[in-house]
C-alpha cells in the first residue's frame, strides 16, 4: 500500500519530455551545422574556382625548359597553396608554338576540384627559324650594287659571330632544316603577309607586342661598341655585344632593340634582335649579328655587315661592299636571348577553352 | 500509527499530480511551439536549399558554358529568357603527321565522343583566329602519332578549312531558356530539359544585356527568402563573356 501510494508518473513523463525536447535541440542543431556546411561549401567551391582561374590567368611565360615538351604531354610549371587552397599550374604542347595552359585547385575532398584553361602562342626560336623561307624577307625593291652581297649559302649551327659550340644544341635541328646548309637568299612578302602598318610580324608578334617586349632606343644614329671595364662586359645602352669577339667578355651579350623611328649605325657592332619601326641604315663597317625587322627600308652602305636574317616592309638596297649573310646561329642566339619574346600571346578572338 | 503516517502524507499526491499536470502543460505547450517552429525551419530550410541548388546549377552551368567562348559570337540573347549557344563538349589536339588514309590523327577529350550527326567544331588556326569547320566523320583507330605512342587517338574527317587547324573544339547548338519557373536546356531542336526544380519566378527572372557590353542574369527565386519578394541573385558577365 506505500509502495503504491508512492508510484508518480510525473517524473518518468517529465525525462521523457526532456529527452525529446534534447532530441529536438539535436536535430535543430544538426541541421544548422548542415546548413552552415553547404554555405561553406559553396564558398569553398567559388574560392577553389577563383585560384584555379588566377593560376590560369598568371602564366605568362613558360618556363624554357617547357619548350622541350613532347607534343600533348601537360608539364608541371609549378603549384604551391593559398589560404588553404593546393594549386597547379600545368603547360600542353599542342604544337606550332601553341599551348593550353590549365590552371587546377582543390580545397579537400569535400569539394571537387576545379581546373580552367586558356589557349595561347609561345615564340619558339627553332619554329621561327624553320619558318624562315629566306635570309631576306623584303615588301619593296631589292637592289643589291655589283660588289654588294647576298647569301643563303651558310645556313649551318656554327656560323660566324658566335661561340664555339654556343648553337651545338641546335646542330641537328639546323642540319634537318637546312639541308646543305642553304636557305634562299631573297623572298619578296605579298600584301597579304604584312601587317596594316608597323614591322613586318614576328610569329604573332606584331608591332606594339615587340615594342612591349624589347627595350626601347631612341631614334636617330648611335654606334654600338662593346663596352668592358676589369676585364667584364657593362651594362650601358650603348654595348650591344661583341660579335666579333664572340669568346670575349661581350661575346655572349645581345640586344633586343625597338627603336620607333628611323635608326642610322654609324659603324660599330652589335647582335640580338633590332626591330625598328622606320628606316634602318647601317654606315661604315657597321655589324650586327641577329634578326632585323624594319617597318620601312633597309640600307646597307660601305662596308656594312649583317649576319643573321631580315624582314623588311619596304625596299632593301646593299651597297657597294655590303653584305647580308643568312647565319641560323645568330638568330636563334637572338631570339632565345630574350626570355619576353616567349611570352605567352593570347587569340583575340577568345582564348578560354573548357578544360575537361 | 498507521493513522499518523497518512496524517503526515496528507494532500501531497494532488499537489504532486497538480504540479505534474502545470509541468507537463507547460513542456507540452514549450515542445509544441519548438516543433512548430522547426517544422517552419524545415521547410523554409528545405525550399531555400532548393533554390540554393538551383541557384548553383544555374552559376555554374551557365558559367561554365559562357566562360568557354565569345559573347555574340559563340553564346548571345535571342530573347529575355533564352540564351542561345555553342555549347562545348570536347577538345581535340591534331597529330602534325595525317594518317595512312590521309585524314586527321586526332587526340580527344571531354565530356562525351563527338558526333558527327549533332556536332561542328570551332578550329584555331595557326594565325591564331578561330573558324567553323565540320566533322564529316570520325573512327577510333590504332595508328599512332609519331613521339606518342601511348595517347589512343581517333581518325578524324574534317572540311577543308579545318585541316590545319591546331586546336579543335567540337560543340552542339544548343540553348538555355528560364521557362516554367525552372532552368532548361535545349539541345538543336530537341525537347526543352528541366535542369533545376521549378524555384525561379519567371516574371522576374531573364537575360539581360549590360551597360559594359557583356550579359547578364537576372534570377530571382520565388519566395525563398527572408525579403517578402523572394531573393535575387545576379551574375554579370564581362565583354570577355566571363561570369564571376
Amino acid at each position: 500500500m506505500r509502495i503504491h501510494e508512492r508510484t508518480g508518473a510525473a517524473l518518468p513523463l517529465v525525462v521523457l519530455l526532456l529527452l525529446a525536447l534534447t532530441l529536438l535541440g539535436y536535430g535543430a542543431l544538426a541541421v544548422g551545422t548542415a546548413e552552415r556546411a553547404a554555405a561553406r561549401a559553396g564558398a569553398d567551391q567559388l574560392r577553389t574556382r577563383l585560384v584555379a582561374e588566377g593560376a590560369a590567368r598568371s602564366i605568362h611565360r613558360l618556363p624554357t625548359d617547357s619548350l622541350d615538351a613532347g607534343l600533348w604531354s601537360w608539364r608541371r610549371i609549378d603549384g604551391g597553396e593559398i589560404g588553404g587552397i593546393r594549386f597547379r599550374r600545368e603547360a600542353l604542347a599542342l604544337g606550332g608554338e601553341w599551348w593550353v595552359v590549365r590552371g587546377w585547385a582543390r580545397v579537400d575532398a569535400s569539394v571537387p576540384p576545379h581546373a580552367e584553361a586558356r589557349v595561347g602562342w609561345s615564340l619558339d626560336p627553332v619554329a621561327r627559324l624553320g619558318d624562315r623561307a629566306a635570309v631576306l624577307a623584303h615588301g619593296g625593291d631589292l637592289t643589291v650594287a655589283e660588289d654588294g652581297e647576298l647569301s643563303g649559302s651558310d645556313m649551318d649551327a656554327e656560323g660566324t659571330g658566335a661561340p664555339p659550340n654556343a648553337c651545338a644544341p641546335y646542330r641537328r635541328v639546323v642540319d634537318s632544316l637546312f639541308p646543305g646548309d642553304r636557305l634562299p637568299s631573297a623572298r619578296r612578302m605579298s600584301g597579304d603577309e604584312l601587317p596594316d602598318g608597323g614591322v613586318p610580324l614576328l610569329g604573332l608578334l606584331g608591332t606594339e607586342d615587340l615594342e612591349g617586349r624589347l627595350d626601347p632606343v631612341t631614334p636617330g644614329s648611335i654606334t654600338p661598341v662593346p663596352v668592358m671595364r676589369l676585364g667584364r662586359c657593362q651594362d650601358v645602352p650603348s654595348n650591344w655585344g661583341s660579335p666579333t669577339d664572340p669568346s670575349g667578355p661581350c661575346g655572349a651579350r645581345r640586344v633586343g632593340a625597338y627603336v620607333a623611328g628611323d635608326l642610322t649605325l654609324e659603324g660599330g657592332e652589335g647582335q640580338g634582335v633590332l626591330v625598328v619601326d622606320g628606316h634602318l641604315r647601317m654606315e661604315g663597317d657597321a655589324l650586327f649579328a641577329g634578326l632585323v625587322l624594319a617597318g620601312d627600308s633597309l640600307t646597307l652602305t660601305d662596308d656594312a655587315r649583317l649576319l643573321g636574317a631580315a624582314s623588311v616592309r619596304g625596299p632593301v638596297r646593299v651597297g657597294a661592299r655590303g653584305r647580308i649573310d643568312g647565319r641560323a646561329c645568330s638568330i636563334l642566339l637572338g631570339l632565345a636571348d630574350r626570355l619576353a619574346l616567349r611570352d605567352l600571346v593570347h587569340p583575340r578572338t577568345g582564348s578560354w577553352i573548357r578544360p575537361f | 500509527m498507521r493513522s499518523g503516517w497518512i496524517r503526515g502524507r496528507r494532500g501531497a499526491s494532488a499537489v504532486e499530480v497538480l504540479v505534474v499536470l502545470l509541468l507537463t502543460a507547460a513542456l507540452a505547450q514549450g515542445a509544441w511551439a519548438v516543433m512548430a517552429a522547426q517544422r517552419r525551419s524545415a521547410e523554409l530550410l528545405m525550399r531555400r536549399g532548393e533554390s540554393l541548388a538551383g541557384e548553383r546549377i544555374v552559376r555554374s552551368v551557365l558559367r561554365a558554358e559562357t566562360s568557354a567562348g565569345r559573347p555574340d559570337l559563340d553564346w548571345r540573347i535571342s530573347a529575355d529568357d533564352v540564351l542561345s549557344l555553342r555549347a562545348f563538349r570536347a577538345w581535340g589536339v591534331p597529330c602534325p603527321i595525317a594518317s595512312a588514309g590521309g585524314d586527321l590523327l586526332v587526340r580527344v577529350r571531354g565530356m562525351r565522343k563527338p558526333d558527327p550527326g549533332k556536332d561542328s567544331l570551332l578550329v584555331l588556326g595557326s594565325d591564331g583566329e578561330w573558324l567553323v569547320g565540320t566533322l564529316d566523320d570520325r573512327r577510333s583507330t590504332d595508328e599512332r602519332c609519331p613521339g606518342v605512342t601511348s595517347t589512343p587517338l581517333e581518325e578524324w574527317t574534317v572540311s577543308t578549312e579545318a585541316r590545319d587547324g591546331v586546336l579543335f573544339r567540337v560543340f552542339e547548338s544548343g540553348s538555355y531558356h528560364l521557362e516554367d519557373a525552372t532552368f532548361r536546356y535545349r539541345r538543336g531542336r530537341a525537347g526543352r530539359q528541366p535542369l533545376t526544380p521549378p524555384v525561379l519566378d519567371p516574371s522576374a527572372s531573364g537575360f539581360e544585356e549590360l551597360a559594359d557590353g557583356g550579359v547578364g542574369l537576372r534570377i530571382v527565386l520565388d519566395g525563398a527568402g527572408p525579403a517578402a519578394d523572394g531573393w535575387g541573385r545576379r551574375l554579370r558577365g564581362n565583354g570577355g563573356g566571363r561570369l564571376p
